[in-house]
Order: structure tokens, then C-alpha cells, then sequence
């Protein structure tokens, strides 16, 4: 039995940690945990009064920041029985995009394309892929620049409340905005031409893709929750998704009834990609993913896809959204639980708060994407070592980075550095 | 009129000196920044930031004195490793930074970045 103990590897979010044990060629351990320090968001809020869910859970990180405002938004509306308006949703949708478009061209550039090409870091490879590089920073700044029009500012959006915005943007700024947006549609398209030509590994994952499916668009704050195996309603999703607690991991690990399952961009394309945008289609049908796929690594070029979707979409808000001031709804407070479900950079997003008569939270859940894709990433690499066996050590701790990199796993809202002891 | 980027938290008090000093900076265009990406497509820039464990201004021309660790999530996407990518990018920026420590005499430090700038 071979020994490996890896105490740095870097480019995913959060701390995570694997313990790996083969023996002749079998996988005798596998075990995924995150190690980050409890966040007890949950506990924090309880207590506060309605409006602050999302200020608060915003906290849970910086990269999904709007993510987090948005879906507990939703939850809080939900449980107050409020339908935001058409102009709300729109400018909600644009600022998820942005987040979206943003966290993407973060991801592919800086932490999987290094994997790809052979290089340790981005810096690294920067004196020969400079033209790349400067793709990703377009986008990354057009993704900032959206969330900093909309949000208010570009981490912690502070426009966003419930039952509307207290800022909305001028028109004018929509107008710069989708200029920016169309001018950034090149580097979208540069990047999934990259991202296509790129090799990866042959892998099935035996996992049940799931997303937030709308029968009239490409869902992201409107949907319902898709598995291969049928579909269910919001409310009911405590009946179908479990969540547990593994004593080594301080994230908890969920199923769908009673199994593994993914979420995140490649699911988005297996159920939905006839919603997306002409161009992004045309980007698709270019590329090597061919849906629907089981080849986790997909998603990274399901992310490319979806950026020069994301762009598409944010361009046709700006374009025919006619800004008008509206003030944010006086919504009576009264008793109730409400889910917020939304779809996010790496997957499905839920929130659920409950309130008393007075606004108050007196119960909350969240469970995110990272969340829902551990199990799936640990028994993704149960299933894919023993092809490796033959390789060096090394070699195969890079092929299981990639593997988990391929799913843009958050450890912060589960990993900085995954921790692989290798026994 | 040359553009000066200020760098800082203003809610910390660790680190909203630069922008308690660009107040009073006078003929000159302020850009407060909230990420490094307001200084892609600059050619000359000057940057207003603290920097930890100084007494006096100083001035940063050598982006290679500032540190920096190779990215290893989305959080570390800061404004050393930005300048630091560009440079081996090629892509040729004047830099100047001006540091100033994280509290002190505001006129002498006002002084000296207006000298500087």
C-alpha cells in the first residue's frame, strides 16, 4: 500500500481534505471532508428580523455574495406571500448573471486552465498566454461592472431588499453596461473555443445530474428542482433532499432520495441548452461537450458555454429593460416558512427561513451547491483512481485535483488548500 | 490631470487612510477603487494604498517588492497579484505606487504624496 500525503493543493475554494487508501488497484478509503470552521449561519440568524436574512447570509462568501442576497430575498418573499414585480425579477436576474459571468471567467482562467496547460499558476503561464489572460480579465470586469451597477457595489450588494430595490440603476448606466457586455462577447467566445480544445479525461459519472428546469427559459431564479428520476416543487424539497452530518466534515453532505447527485453548469446544459442563447448554441454544438453528459470535466466547458449564454441574456436586459423608479412594496409581515431556490455559479441554491407573526426568524436552512456535489465528488473519485493505478503518485494527485476542480467546489461556503492523505 | 487610484477599506480603520488622505488631494482625478480591475487598459498609473509596518510614505515603483502568493482561490485575486500578472503578461504599465503607513500626521503625509504625485 502506497503512501502519499499531499498537504497543499491549491486552486478550489475553501478547505477540504481526502483521505485515500488503495490497495492493489482497489480503493479501499475515500473519504472528502470539508474542513473549514463551522459558519453556524443558520444560528446566526435567528432571531433577526426578516430583512436582514440577506444581508447577513451574504457573509457566507464573497465570490456568491449576490447568490446568497438573492435566494434568501426569494425565501423571505416566498414566506410573505410577495411576487416581486417584472422590473425587480429582471434586475435580479442581471445581477446574478454578472455574479455568474464573473465567478466563471475566474474559475476557467485562474483555477482550472493552469491544470490544462501544464503550468502551476496563472501567473505562470501569463508571458505565453497573454491574449487568453486579458479575455479573463474582460470578463471578470464586465462581470464586476454589472454587479457594481446593479448591486450597488461589487461584493455584498446592498441595492437588493425585499420587496424591491432601493437604488435602481439609470438608464444611461444600462446602456454602458450593455455596451461593455457587447464588447466582451468575443473574449466569451475566444474562451470556449479554448476550453473546447482542450483535452479531457474519458469519465462516466454514475451521479443523477440535477437543476432548476423552466419550461419557457434557461432557469435561473425560476424553476423547478429536475432529476433524472422526475421533479418536485419547492416546498416539498425536505421530503427529497437529505442532508447529514459526517463527524470528519464540517460541511454536510446531501442526497436526493437516498442518493449522490450534481449540480452546476453541466446539469443547467443537460436539461436545458435548447434555451439557450443563438450564439451559445452555435458555441455548443462547436464544442466537444455533447449532451447529455455524465463526464463531470464537461462542466468546465459548460461554464464557457454558459458565459457567452450569460452575456447574451445580461445584454438583452439591458437592452429592452425600461428602468422606472419604483418604490420597494410595503409587504404586510405575517407568520410563514418561504423557500428561495435559484440557480448559482456552481448549481442549485436553496434558502428557507421561517418567520413568526412579528418577522422574526425563528428557523433556517441553507444548503449549497458544494454541498450537494461532496458526496458526488468523493465517490467520483472512488469510482476514477483505480484507472490510475499505473500512473505515478504524482500524476494521479493532479488528475484528482482536476477532477474537483472540474466542479468549481466552494469550501468556503465549504476548501484554500485540499489536504489528501494518502495511505 | 493625472488619475489617482485609492486602494483601501474605508470601513477598517487599518486601512481607510488612503481615502481620509485622497480627501484632501487637490488637481488631481480620483478613482476609488474596489478591485484591481479599474487599472486594466492604464498605461501610467499611480496607486494611493497603506501599506503595514511603515512610518513613513514611501514610494513603490518595483512591482516586485510587493508580496504576493500565487492564486489559490478566488479570494487571493488582489491588486499585488493583478499588477504582478500584467507585468508577466507584458503588458507595460508605469507603475508608482504611493504608500503610506496606516495612521499618522495627515499634513506631512498630504505634503508629501502631493510632492510625489
Amino acid at each position: 500500500m502506497e503512501k502519499i500525503t499531499l498537504n497543499h493543493i491549491t486552486k478550489i475554494e475553501g478547505h477540504a481534505k481526502l483521505d485515500l487508501a488503495v490497495d492493489k488497484g482497489q480503493v479501499t478509503k475515500c473519504e472528502l471532508s470539508a474542513v473549514e470552521g463551522s459558519r453556524y449561519f443558520e444560528g446566526l440568524v435567528l432571531g433577526r428580523k426578516y430583512f436582514e436574512a440577506h444581508e447577513m447570509t451574504s457573509r457566507i462568501c464573497g465570490i456568491c455574495s449576490c447568490a446568497h442576497v438573492i435566494a434568501a430575498i426569494s425565501a423571505i418573499e416566498d414566506a410573505l406571500d410577495y411576487k416581486p414585480t417584472k422590473q425587480t425579477h429582471e434586475l435580479r436576474v442581471l445581477l446574478t448573471l454578472g455574479e455568474r459571468i464573473r465567478s466563471h471567467a475566474t474559475h476557467l482562467y485562474f483555477l482550472a486552465l493552469p491544470d490544462y496547460l501544464g503550468y502551476e499558476s496563472a501567473l505562470a503561464m501569463a508571458p505565453k498566454f497573454k491574449k487568453e489572460l486579458k479575455n479573463a480579465l474582460q470578463l471578470m470586469k464586465v462581470g464586476n461592472n454589472i454587479v457594481k451597477v446593479i448591486g450597488g457595489r461589487d461584493l455584498h450588494p446592498v441595492s437588493a431588499t425585499i420587496g424591491g430595490w432601493l437604488k435602481v440603476p439609470e438608464q444611461k448606466q444600462m446602456q454602458e453596461l450593455q455596451k461593455e457586455l457587447e464588447s466582451s462577447k468575443e473574449a466569451a467566445e475566444k474562451t470556449c473555443n479554448l476550453f473546447s480544445s482542450l483535452q479531457y479525461p474519458k469519465f462516466e459519472s454514475d451521479t443523477e445530474w440535477c437543476a432548476l428546469v423552466n419550461k419557457n427559459e434557461y432557469a435561473v431564479l425560476k424553476g423547478t428542482f429536475t432529476s433524472p428520476k422526475g421533479v418536485f416543487e419547492k416546498s416539498l424539497y425536505r421530503q427529497y433532499i437529505k442532508e447529514y452530518h459526517e463527524p470528519r466534515s464540517t460541511a454536510n453532505f446531501v442526497i436526493r432520495a437516498g442518493h449522490r447527485y450534481a449540480v452546476g453548469a453541466l446539469s443547467r446544459l443537460n436539461y436545458s441548452s435548447q434555451f439557450l442563447s443563438p450564439d451559445a448554441k452555435k458555441m455548443l454544438k462547436k464544442s466537444k461537450l455533447k449532451l447529455p453528459s455524465q463526464n463531470p470535466y464537461m462542466n468546465t466547458i459548460a461554464q464557457a458555454i454558459e458565459l457567452v449564454h450569460c452575456i447574451d441574456h445580461a445584454i438583452q436586459i439591458c437592452k429592452t429593460l425600461k428602468v422606472q423608479k419604483e418604490p420597494v412594496a410595503e409587504i404586510k409581515v405575517k407568520a410563514g416558512t418561504g423557500i428561495g431556490v435559484i440557480e448559482v455559479p456552481r448549481g442549485t441554491l436553496w434558502h428557507e427561513y421561517t418567520l413568526d407573526e412579528n418577522g422574526t426568524i425563528t428557523g433556517a436552512n441553507i444548503i449549497t451547491p458544494t454541498a450537494q456535489n461532496l458526496l458526488n465528488i468523493q465517490e467520483d473519485i472512488r469510482a476514477f483512481v483505480p484507472s490510475m493505478v499505473n500512473k505515478k503518485k504524482e500524476q494521479i494527485v493532479v488528475e484528482i485535483e482536476k477532477l474537483i476542480r472540474s466542479y468549481d467546489p466552494c469550501f468556503s461556503c465549504s476548501a484554500h488548500f485540499l489536504e489528501v492523505n494518502w495511505q | 490631470m493625472k488619475t489617482v487610484y485609492v486602494f483601501g477599506n474605508e470601513y477598517l480603520t487599518e486601512d481607510n487612510f488612503a481615502k481620509e488622505i485622497a480627501k484632501d488631494l487637490q488637481d488631481v482625478k480620483l478613482v476609488y477603487c474596489t478591485g484591481p480591475e479599474e487599472l486594466l487598459d492604464k498605461k501610467k498609473v499611480i496607486i494611493l494604498d497603506v501599506v503595514k509596518n511603515i512610518q513613513e510614505p514611501m514610494i513603490i515603483t518595483d512591482i516586485d517588492q510587493l508580496k504576493s502568493r500565487s492564486i489559490v482561490s478566488m479570494h487571493d485575486f488582489d491588486v499585488a497579484f493583478f499588477l504582478k500578472l500584467l507585468k508577466e503578461m507584458g503588458i507595460t504599465q508605469t507603475i508608482k505606487i504611493i504608500g503610506i503607513p496606516q495612521s499618522g500626521d495627515k499634513e506631512k503625509i498630504i505634503a508629501k504624496v502631493k510632492s510625489w504625485i
